[in-house]
């Protein structure tokens, strides 16, 4: 009910966006003026850049979480328990490094070093900013852009997936290869309602490569007009990478550490690791592909011509969005327990992926009006052309809402009432009537037991008469 | 479900992700945590900490050896050896003073790593010499060390006290202890006490032998 | 397999400032393993609420998995039955590790002196901390973590300077004598006790 509630606001603003508004082709970023010698100061500095906000982001999730659940949190390791994260790397470092004797050697060590290197590659499509000097280049603040750039992107989870099914694998251990599969099972699943999630944004922007996405935004985030491909590309981040209400390939309960259970010393800093840099790299392609990317958010954008939306600004921007959502990690951790096995996949496949779908043929109509295909004839409605067929086609949708919703509410009162008269408890209960003794339920009455020894009743079986039963006298 | 109170509507709307508010609203919560080894809460008064053998206001000790905490103690923990005692110095022949009474306890000991802290002992105790004090910092790294002994165990002297061995003070008996009659160690318990004081150190720790069990 | 560099540093100066970084990092980062037993764990997972707080020393990553714990709190009675069980989880775990044997059950059988329970957990696994208390209170765990710290994490000897350490305490134990026979371990010259009231 409120997700549809939500839709009305959503669709007028859909409406008051003009073919106009995104031009067919928008440039891509300019890398003709960077050197190779460049691209690998760039990415010796992404790589820094990641890594310190692991440093700091663990030792954030551990003081907010601490705070959600109204304690200090850590706060003895250095200034305001700052060095956290710090010391424990170190002690990973130096700790023990146990492998098995049952695990396969190589692939042992391969499916960290996978799992970790993995998870950094995505950040090289990334645009953290506008263009900048550097070193007396003019080079965007991105490592490198492809046509296909945020395919590579979910190329590359998919490969990470090996990551933790050949550590279930290789550690010749039971838990861990459960956790393994259960993990990449639920990586594979929510990989294609995120795929789907992120084709809304390819119609609007008429591309993949992520530089040419941002700068379609420029004027309008693509959080307004594919808000409900947002809110399905957030809830598959957090299945994506494993982190409650969807670590269910961690269940302590049932599958001690999961994957890697087997894991200790620094092969478990590269999994521990890769996880915080999984978790950059999604809240990173939520942020490119629906925030805006670098852009200025709104009073920003309009000060100075632009000066705050441009350059070194960019990188500002980008590292609050990004941080928004990690906080928004911390904040459903802080929140939710962990959801069932079933469930999770149930709602992967039965609700996350079909109506992904079906909001995806729904947006391909809508921009197809936009776009002219759907007729050329338009209508000025407070100053502005909107397309006729646009118009149309919104209606065609929200009818179509309001039809599914009204047989959903028809067959949820149906179910309602069905469940209530299934909860009616008669007042009296023969307690051998199935043949077997039940207790009766709260304000309900024990129907007396005729005689004894007990002799057949209706609906009793042969082997309750052939037991003498005591109980039958006593209740 | 037919108790559940119907909200407004955006109650209901918001009812799904109340927790979020919940859990965000907390964040600007005072903090109750104790910054435990910097700052340390006491205790209630009534808390079972680690326990003490109480002393007469002169000096001599209230435990009579009567052992019946370590019949108490329901986990075994509590060693007591009474052993009788006079008002004559070892060098007369005699044992020395620890108690008024005709007994004291020679030998009392705790293990810490049996005792339950449950209070019978202080139940049990007829003179009110066992009691147990707020203190509970006892961990410690191996086992021997937690079993305490009776000079851990015993309060320490306070002023106008005076260590035993030494007889009562004069004119009173057992009795007159326990009437709250005397009030702190006399003048001639005093002098005894100087008098004989080369001979008890000696012997003091001839009455913890056995330490070893 | 096994340790790193830090193993075969030579004894000296260098060898100590590591023993410092080394020492420092597993007690600001020490992440026990689920061991409840009993009635203690109830009080350890107090240790972990808002009112004491275990996360203020880095140390609310309980972890499931043995292999990725640093420090073993037994708390509750071992049955003969779990014995096996607690050796195979502390074998199971990385080095280095410490054990926190909490409570008087753990620590000894505490009132439990019969059949059926195990009269120590040290009959099965090495004890570094014995916390008394039936339960303990959480202070007091948090107590004898203070005390794991300063005692056993913080100065432990690596390389050079462990194998001296272990050869003196193996010539310790060979010089030994029967406990009957051992000095008594604590001051027994006066009858000065500790004040206790202060």
């Amino acid at each position: 009910m409120s997700t549809l509630l939500t839709l009305a606001p959503e669709f007028a603003s859909v409406v008051a966006l003009p073919a106009a508004d995104v031009p067919p082709s928008v440039p891509r970023a300019d890398f003709s003026d960077t050197p190779i010698w460049l691209s690998a100061v760039k990415a010796l500095l992404l790589f820094v850049f990641l890594l310190l906000n692991t440093l700091v982001v663990i030792w954030f999730e551990r003081r907010v979480i601490g705070r959600m659940q109204n304690r200090p949190g850590p706060n003895r390791a250095g200034p305001f328990g700052l060095m956290q994260t710090l010391f424990d790397g170190l002690k990973s470092l130096f700790k023990e490094d146990v492998k098995p004797a049952a695990a396969d050697a190589f692939l042992f060590t391969l499916a960290p070093i996978l799992f970790a290197t993995m998870a950094f590659v995505s950040f090289a499509i990334i645009p953290l900013g506008g263009t900048v000097n550097l070193f007396g280049h003019q080079t965007p603040l991105q490592l490198t852009d492809l046509s296909v750039a945020a395919l590579l992107v979910l190329a590359v989870a998919g490969v990470a997936a090996y990551g933790v099914i050949l550590a279930g694998w290789s550690s010749g251990s039971t838990y861990p290869l459960l956790g393994g599969l259960r993990s990449t099972a639920q990586v594979i699943s929510y990989e294609i309602a995120m795929g789907l999630a992120l084709v809304a944004v390819f119609l609007y922007s008429g591309s993949m490569s992520t530089s040419q996405i941002v700068e379609a935004q420029r004027n309008l985030w693509y959080i307004v007009p594919a808000f409900i491909s947002f809110v399905v590309y957030v809830i598959t981040m957090v299945g994506e990478t494993n982190r409650i209400p969807f670590d269910l390939a961690e269940g302590e309960g049932e599958l001690v550490a999961g994957y890697h259970t087997e894991y200790s010393g620094f092969r478990f800093a590269m999994y521990y690791l890769g996880e915080y840099i999984n978790m950059f790299t999604v809240s990173a392609l939520a942020t490119t592909m629906f925030l805006g990317g670098w852009h200025a958010p709104l009073p920003f954008n309009l000060i100075g011509d632009g000066y705050f939306d441009s350059g070194w600004w960019g990188l500002l921007w980008f590292t609050i969005k990004m941080w928004l959502f990690m906080f928004f990690f911390v904040w459903l951790r802080g929140t939710l327990p962990r959801t069932r096995y079933d469930q999770f996949m149930a709602f992967g496949w039965k609700l996350l992926i079909p109506g992904t779908l079906l909001w995806v043929m729904a947006v391909a109509f809508i921009r197809g009006a936009q776009l002219g295909f759907l007729g050329d004839s338009s209508i000025a409605i407070a100053g502005r052309e909107i397309p006729i067929a646009t118009l149309i086609v919104i209606g065609v949708l929200l009818v179509a809402v309001l039809v599914v919703l009204w047989l959903w509410e028809t067959k949820m009162t149906e179910r309602e009432e069905a469940a209530a008269k299934a909860a009616d408890v008669p007042e009296e209960i023969d307690p051998y009537a199935g043949g077997y003794p039940v207790p009766p339920l709260p304000g309900q009455r024990l129907r007396e037991p005729s005689t004894y020894p007990a002799l057949p009743r209706a609906g009793a079986t042969a082997t309750v008469v052939d037991t003498p039963t005591v109980e039958n006298k006593e209740a | 479900m037919a108790e559940e109170q119907k909200g407004g509507f955006f109650s209901d709307l918001f009812a799904p992700v109340a927790g979020f508010g919940v859990s965000f609203a907390t964040m600007f919560r005072k903090i109750p945590t104790e910054e435990y080894p910097e700052v340390k809460w006491p205790t209630a008064p009534r808390y079972h900490g680690r326990h003490q053998l109480n002393r007469h206001p002169d000096g001599l000790e209230k435990c009579v050896g009567c052992e019946l905490c370590a019949w108490a103690c329901p986990a075994d923990a509590i060693f007591v050896e009474g052993a009788d005692n006079d008002d004559t110095p070892v060098s007369e022949g005699g044992t020395g003073r620890y108690s008024p009474g005709e007994r004291f306890g020679r030998i009392y000991q705790i293990n810490y790593l049996r005792c339950i802290f449950c209070g019978l002992c202080i139940e049990a105790c007829p003179t009110r010499a066992l009691t147990m004090t707020n203190f509970y910092e006892l961990a410690d790294d191996n086992r021997a060390d937690l079993i305490f002994t009776k000079e851990q165990l015993l309060a320490p002297l306070q002023s106008g006290m005076l260590a035993p061995p030494h007889p009562m003070a004069e004119g009173m008996e057992e009795r007159d202890y326990y009437l709250g009659k005397v009030t702190k160690a006399t003048d001639a318990q005093q002098q005894w006490s100087d008098e004989h004081a080369a001979e008890y150190t000696v012997s003091s720790t001839t009455t913890s032998e056995g330490e070893t069990r | 397999m096994g340790y790193g560099i830090e193993e075969k540093l030579p004894s000296g100066i260098l060898l100590s400032s590591v023993e410092e970084i080394v020492g420092l990092s597993h007690k600001s980062s020490m992440w026990p393993v689920t061991f409840g037993l009993a009635c203690c764990a109830i009080e350890m997972m107090a240790v972990g609420g808002p009112h004491y707080d275990i996360a203020r020393f880095g140390m609310e990553r309980f972890s499931a998995s043995p292999r990725q714990a640093d420090l073993m709190i037994v708390a509750g009675r071992v049955s003969q039955k779990m014995a096996p069980v607690v050796r195979q989880v502390y074998d199971q775990m990385a080095n280095p590790k410490w054990v926190i044997s909490m409570g008087v059950c753990a620590s000894s059988g505490g009132m439990f002196n019969n059949y059926a329970i195990v009269q120590g957990v040290d009959h099965i696994i090495p004890v570094d901390i014995y916390l008394p208390g039936c339960p303990p209170r959480p202070e007091m765990l948090l107590n004898a973590i203070v005390q794991l710290h300063k005692e056993k994490v913080r100065h432990r000897p690596l390389g050079a300077n462990r194998a001296a350490a272990a050869k003196r305490a193996e010539e310790a134990a060979m010089a030994a004598v029967p406990t009957q026979l051992q000095p008594a371990t604590h001051d027994h010259g006066g009858y000065v006790g500790k004040n206790l009231l202060a």
